[in-house]
């Protein structure tokens, strides 16, 4: 047998051994790949959602539920609508400091045919939107016409397909990117075509809008602010002039998610330590029980010819072999959790969760790989030595 | 226990979670639309019926002590294995929203564990037909 075959072999002989220490590395690499890449996700939600918010306020009826309905909505999806006065987006244009103004119209469907949950409709005024169009043209270049939507990533209509939306057939002609937010729940479509869908949940007997026309109405106003102006004060100045409406800020909005998502990665930070430093003292611990064990082993090793280098080397490469592949079965576990049930994640914890590119999800792979190897080769480092340095003759005259 | 019959355990038993779980802890939304199925309840169907005759190939593996026939039935696990992978929403739709728990859980548990399958019967079959073709 050659002897770059010996340290397989030596594993392959004590299977419960190897397994118990296949574990620990395979825990070690998941915590540091899955950790990692959870609080990367949770990032990059966050930063997706700033940038596709693209407006310094946001102007919503005075209602109370009307902030937390907008909230839910670009937070975790959950459909809503309100409504004020058209006539609102002139006053605001006239406030000092407000350099472009979009009105927005929300709706919700009814029970979209194929399942029993309701579908955000977001409505855009395609000719003085500043904040969806861009991230819209990625997928569509052109204009949408009547009864044309573009869905969001997370609804499983294809381009091209139609949607039934209060008996209307409405047809998807661009998909969205996934963001990670609610956003990637809801449809795009022009101001046209929400108020053709107001008038058809009215005539099914579902009227969304208790007095006034779908032509009278708007939900929430985009605003952009003038160089040089502060956001905040514009704000204010909104809430004290124009009555009935609530100007709030979208770094407000998410601050408070930024604030939970620093909480959360905080402590998968502090968990990826102490699993790591916990990893490393029972390897550790375990190579240094197994020097002890396997001195007679290595003794005979050593009589029938073995360098003290080839026998350090035999320890080395058996704790490399346990490393890679506890490392490979660690990450392949983690992947199927952070990547495959990244849905799931997004949607019990309400959290903008968007899973890292390839590239950087290949660098926290090697990043992880390294962390256990560096670990397995140090904590066996001690023992190498040991294992190298055994007096012969007296363990072989210890007998049994 | 033999030595042999190891992959076969491990066959049945990631083929009796895919079964029960399907119907159980990763199984689709409830509920329905004006008292018809969603899409995923027959996703859901085709999984279980998947599950329960790669169960019972499984359990054959194990009882059966043919190797030839062991290997067989390894690849016949392996081939439908790798096909459960593209029920949902490949083969057979799941609803429309992706946060919904068809999307969110049953897809990627079942996903998941029957590429676990595809992988032990594989490595099973090849080690059987290696085996084989040795004596």
């Amino acid at each position: 047998m050659k002897l770059k075959y010996l340290p397989f072999k030596n594993l392959i002989r004590k299977p419960f051994r190897t397994a118990a220490l296949l574990l620990i590395a395979a825990f070690m690499t998941a915590a540091v790949f899955g950790g990692t890449v959870a609080a990367a996700s949770l990032k990059n939600g966050l930063d997706s959602l700033e940038q596709r918010l693209g407006a310094d306020i946001i102007v919503v009826p005075e209602e109370a539920e009307a902030k937390a309905d907008l909230e839910n909505m670009l937070l975790s999806g959950t459909p809503g609508y309100f409504y004020m006065d058209k006539s609102v987006e002139d006053k605001i244009a006239a406030v000092e400091g407000v350099e472009l103004t979009s009105p927005q119209y929300f709706l919700v469907s009814a029970n979209a045919e194929c399942c029993t949950v309701q579908v955000q409709v977001i409505g855009f005024d395609e000719n003085s939107d500043f904040s969806i169009k861009p991230w819209l043209k990625q997928c569509y270049s052109g204009t949408l016409g009547d009864n044309e939507v573009i869905v969001g990533s997370s609804l499983s209509t294809r381009v091209g397909h139609t949607l039934m939306l209060y008996g209307t057939e409405c047809k998807a002609v661009g998909k969205l990117d996934a963001t990670g937010t609610g956003l990637d729940t809801a449809i795009y479509t022009t101001p046209d075509t929400v108020r053709r869908l107001i008038r058809a949940s009215q005539e099914k007997g579902i009227g969304v809008l208790a007095k006034q026309s779908p032509d009278d109405v708007i939900s929430s106003v985009y605003i952009k602010v003038k160089d040089g102006y502060d956001i905040a004060d514009v704000a204010a100045d909104i809430n004290l002039n124009i009555d009935g409406v609530q100007a709030v800020r979208t770094r407000s909005m998410i601050t408070g998610t930024a604030d939970k998502l620093a909480v959360i990665s905080g402590s998968i930070n502090v968990l990826i330590i102490a699993v790591w430093i916990l990893a490393a003292a029972i390897m550790t611990a375990a190579f240094s029980v197994l020097a002890g064990v396997r001195r007679r082993e290595f003794a005979v090793l050593r009589v029938v010819g073995l360098s003290r280098r080839q026998l350090g080397k035999i320890v080395f490469s058996e704790s490399v072999i346990i490393c890679v592949v506890g490392g490979v079965i660690g990450i392949a576990l983690s992947a199927a959790a952070v990547f495959a049930f990244g849905n799931a994640i997004e949607t019990n914890s309400g959290l903008p969760y968007l899973a890292p590119s390839a590239v950087q999800s290949l660098k926290y792979l090697l990043f992880a790989l390294a962390a256990v190897l560096v670990t397995g080769s140090v904590s066996s480092g001690w023992s190498a030595y040991r294992l190298s340095h055994v007096d012969t003759g007296n363990i072989l005259r210890e007998g049994d | 226990m033999k030595k042999g019959n190891l992959a076969g355990i491990a066959e049945a038993a990631v083929s009796i979670f895919l079964t029960v779980g399907a119907l159980t802890i990763f199984k689709v939304c409830e509920g329905g639309v004006n008292g018809k199925y969603m899409t995923c309840h027959w996703a859901q169907n085709a999984v279980v019926l998947a599950g329960i005759v790669l169960s019972v190939q499984s359990l054959l593996r194990i009882l059966i002590p043919n190797k030839g026939v062991k290997t067989g039935l390894s690849l016949s696990i392996f081939l439908l294995a790798a096909a459960v992978i593209f029920i949902p929403n490949t083969a057979i739709n799941l609803c429309m929203m992706e946060t919904m728990r068809c999307h969110t859980v049953f897809k990627p548990a079942v996903i998941v564990t029957s590429s676990v399958l595809t992988v032990i019967s594989g490595l099973d079959a090849v080690i059987g037909l290696i085996r084989t073709g040795k004596e």
